[in-house]
């Protein structure tokens, strides 16, 4: 595409006669041409005739193109840089229409007319054209050169056209040279940006499908090729490998194929020797055991070109490989083969973390399991442990008289100990149905104090050593809650007090309102809990240690059911303590908001 | 006055018929549904209450509930479940009964339950 620029009206320039005159040329021992001076002996001034062969060295020795076009649009002269670019001699163009000489058709090989041609416009208009053009070589060949056209004028008449031109077609190879290296340079750079956005996408899920899907579009996309192909081994058995594909519009018709890959033949090389692999078309095909690929076979899509990178666990062993086919343009490079290696170990980890993730997955719902039927089968037992021993206590009472005071205290202490086994398997029963997100909260209003009341009622009857005390404010604090549920919280809060006052003392209950929210703090005088100790202390099976805990029991369950339940009751509970002074633990649950016509 | 336990567990079945003998029921008992339903249709004197665990072999409760309440010479017995099964406490409905109990059961429990059925 020619280039123009229009520079306004040419200048009023001297004109200057030449005629070409072989003899003025001197041709050196090496072939380039060199200038003979002339001097005038006498005064030793330059003369005309040596202003003349000045000129003449000047215009033989220059390397850029002249022509010189008289006003019938026709070759009066041009240098031998011209003769040198066009191939023509001066003889073969001179009283010609040049453009019909070197400019006559476009690369194209549609034919220039004169008309079009910006160079001959310079003369009519009288205006100096300048940009870029490609001429044709007297051999035929195309080269692009540079021109300036401009009109000579003598006495404000133009008289013809001096045309200088240079080959370009170096730079031209250069600024080429320089886009293909820009647009490797984008291309490598847009392909890491890629890569590290795959890394993200590919490690966002831990679904093993997900994950080996997303590699396998990823690395279609990233590198450029029309078919893409992820198998993962299970086990190294190839016959349950699961196969990912990503195929361009290219390959429409085969989306739904589904070959599991065998790891034969072609795939062996790569997970048995776990190294990548890269054929052109012409490898592919000069392979006798992988010829057929080429062509459409009857149960794949036909390869053209190879690359395929092994997946591996991290203790080395092969799992599987990525392979790409048909790239759009040319062959896969080294750099294909560098992202794509890339991707397998982004990919191989991936797929690492699914797999644990799935194990571990299995293993809580494993123990879920477990423990919901131990639980069962525990209870079974219970129930006949405490029906026959209750049915004795009945049998006792009724024989009347003769009843053995001590043994009745014995068959009590049974009971009660069957009851507390009961309840430890319903803690433990909690901690599942909190974790597996089946702890059911079934609201409705209740009045804090009434159910306080109930369950210090309740644990009053267990000590005989503590003093329970229960502050409420004359108002009535009524929450949105279960109610169940809520009493297992107080009573754990306030039987831990129980028993971390080994010596008895005071537990003061206190309700209270704070702003939108209603607390209940359980205050002890007892052992307290050490600094460190706090931070973990409503963590699951967690036990404080040292040597005032020592003899007294747990699980280490009922702060961890506590805090959930508030949770689920979209409240908080916070600890106080100070070692050998006590504990205060304070429950925070929201008041249901006012209705909106209210006080203010 | 006459009661059916129905309960895999034969301590549990040993356990409640002792207690409820002592306090002068007639007792029955079945170690499955499908026990259950054999005796109920070649039994002269039909039970005034079924005690009916849940989890069993052969035929769980739910499927003698299902049964039963398609007779219609046995669909007016009242049926109280027993379970260690927390799950049909928490859905009552999916089993359509008189009334529930966890296992363990106390004994005051158990005999309060039984009188409001068979006066």
């Amino acid at each position: 595409m020619p280039v123009r620029q229009r520079q306004g009206k040419a200048l009023e320039r001297r004109t200057i006669s030449i005629t070409r005159t072989e003899e003025a040329i001197v041709v050196s021992e090496h072939g380039n041409k060199a200038a003979t001076v002339a001097t005038s002996p006498e005064t030793n001034k330059p003369s005309a005739d040596h202003y003349k062969q000045q000129l003449e060295t000047v215009l033989n020795n220059a390397t850029v193109a002249l022509f010189i076009m008289d006003e019938h649009q026709q070759c009066s002269y041009m240098n031998p840089a011209a003769e040198a670019l066009t191939g023509f001699t001066f003889a073969e163009v001179q009283g010609r229409a040049l453009h019909d000489m070197i400019h006559h058709t476009r690369p194209d090989g549609t034919p220039y007319p004169l008309e079009e041609c910006p160079i001959d416009r310079a003369f009519p208009e009288n205006n100096q054209e300048q940009g870029e053009e490609i001429f044709v070589h007297k051999n035929g060949t195309f080269y692009p050169v540079a021109y300036t056209a401009s009109p000579i004028c003598e006495a404000g008449t133009v008289v013809g056209t001096i045309i200088e031109v240079r080959d370009i077609a170096r730079e031209k190879a250069d600024q080429e040279a320089r886009e293909a290296l820009t647009r490797a340079t984008r291309q490598q750079a847009r392909q890491f940006q890629q890569l590290a956005e795959a890394a993200i996408t590919i490690n966002s899920t831990l679904s093993l499908e997900a994950t080996l899907q997303r590699v396998t579009e990823h690395a279609r996309l990233i590198i450029g090729a029309h078919q893409s192909v992820t198998s993962l081994t299970t086990d190294n058995h190839w016959s349950q490998a699961i196969t990912a594909v990503s195929l361009s519009d290219k390959y429409a018709a085969w989306r739904e194929y589904h070959v599991p890959t065998d790891g034969s033949g072609i795939y062996t090389i790569v997970c048995r020797e776990n190294r990548p692999i890269r054929m052109t078309q012409a490898e592919l095909e000069a392979h006798t055991a992988w010829r057929g690929f080429g062509t459409e076979h009857r149960r794949h899509p036909p390869m053209r070109g190879w690359l395929a990178a092994p997946l591996t666990r991290p203790d080395g062993q092969n799992i599987g490989l990525i392979q790409l086919s048909d790239k759009y343009s040319g062959e896969f490079t080294a750099q294909d083969e560098a992202i794509l290696v890339q991707l397998a170990q982004l990919a191989s980890s991936a797929i690492e973390h699914a797999r644990l993730y799935a194990e571990a997955r299995a293993a809580i719902q494993i123990r879920e399991q477990f423990l919901s039927i131990a639980a069962h089968e525990l209870r079974t037992p219970l129930t006949s442990l405490l029906g026959y021993v209750q049915l004795l206590q009945r049998r006792m009472q009724r024989s009347g008289g003769s009843i053995d005071q001590r043994s009745e205290r014995s068959l009590q202490q049974i009971v009660t100990q069957a009851l507390r086994l009961n309840k430890l398997i319903e803690s433990l029963l909690d901690v599942v149905r909190i974790q597996s997100g089946r702890l059911a909260i079934e609201r409705q209003p209740i009045d804090l104090q009434h159910l306080l009341t109930g369950v210090v009622d309740e644990l009053l009857l267990t000590t005989t050593t503590h003093h329970l005390r229960l502050h409420a404010p004359m108002q009535r604090l009524i929450v949105d809650g279960d109610e169940l549920r809520l009493a297992q919280v107080f009573v754990n809060l306030i039987q831990n007090a129980l028993k971390y006052s080994p010596h008895g003392g005071v537990i003061d209950i206190t309700i209270t309102q704070q702003g939108a929210q209603a607390c209940v703090a359980v205050r002890d005088q007892g052992i307290g809990i050490p600094e460190a100790a706090i931070g973990q202390l409503f963590q699951r099976f967690y036990r404080v240690g040292g040597a005032p805990m020592q003899h007294i029991s747990g699980m280490g369950i009922g702060l961890y059911v506590v805090k959930e339940i508030v949770s689920l009751h979209g409240g908080t509970v916070a600890v106080e303590s100070v070692e050998g002074v006590g504990s205060t633990f304070t429950v925070c649950l929201p008041l249901p908001e006012p209705p909106e016509s209210g006080r203010a | 006055m006459n009661i059916l336990i129905v309960d895999d567990d034969d301590a549990i079945r040993d356990a409640f018929g002792d207690i409820l003998r002592d306090e002068g029921y007639a007792v029955a008992t079945a170690a499955n549904g499908q026990e259950a339903l054999a005796y109920l249709r070649q039994t002269s004197q039909l039970p005034d209450l079924i005690l009916l665990d849940l989890a069993m072999p052969v035929m769980s409760g739910w499927e003698f509930r299902a049964a039963q309440r398609q007779d219609p010479v046995l669909q007016a017995i009242p049926v109280v479940v027993v379970s260690a099964d927390r799950g049909a406490q928490q859905h009552p409905a999916t089993i359509d009964v008189d009334a529930y109990l966890p296992k363990p059961v106390l004994l005051e429990t158990l005999l309060d339950t039984v009188e409001r059925f068979v006066v």
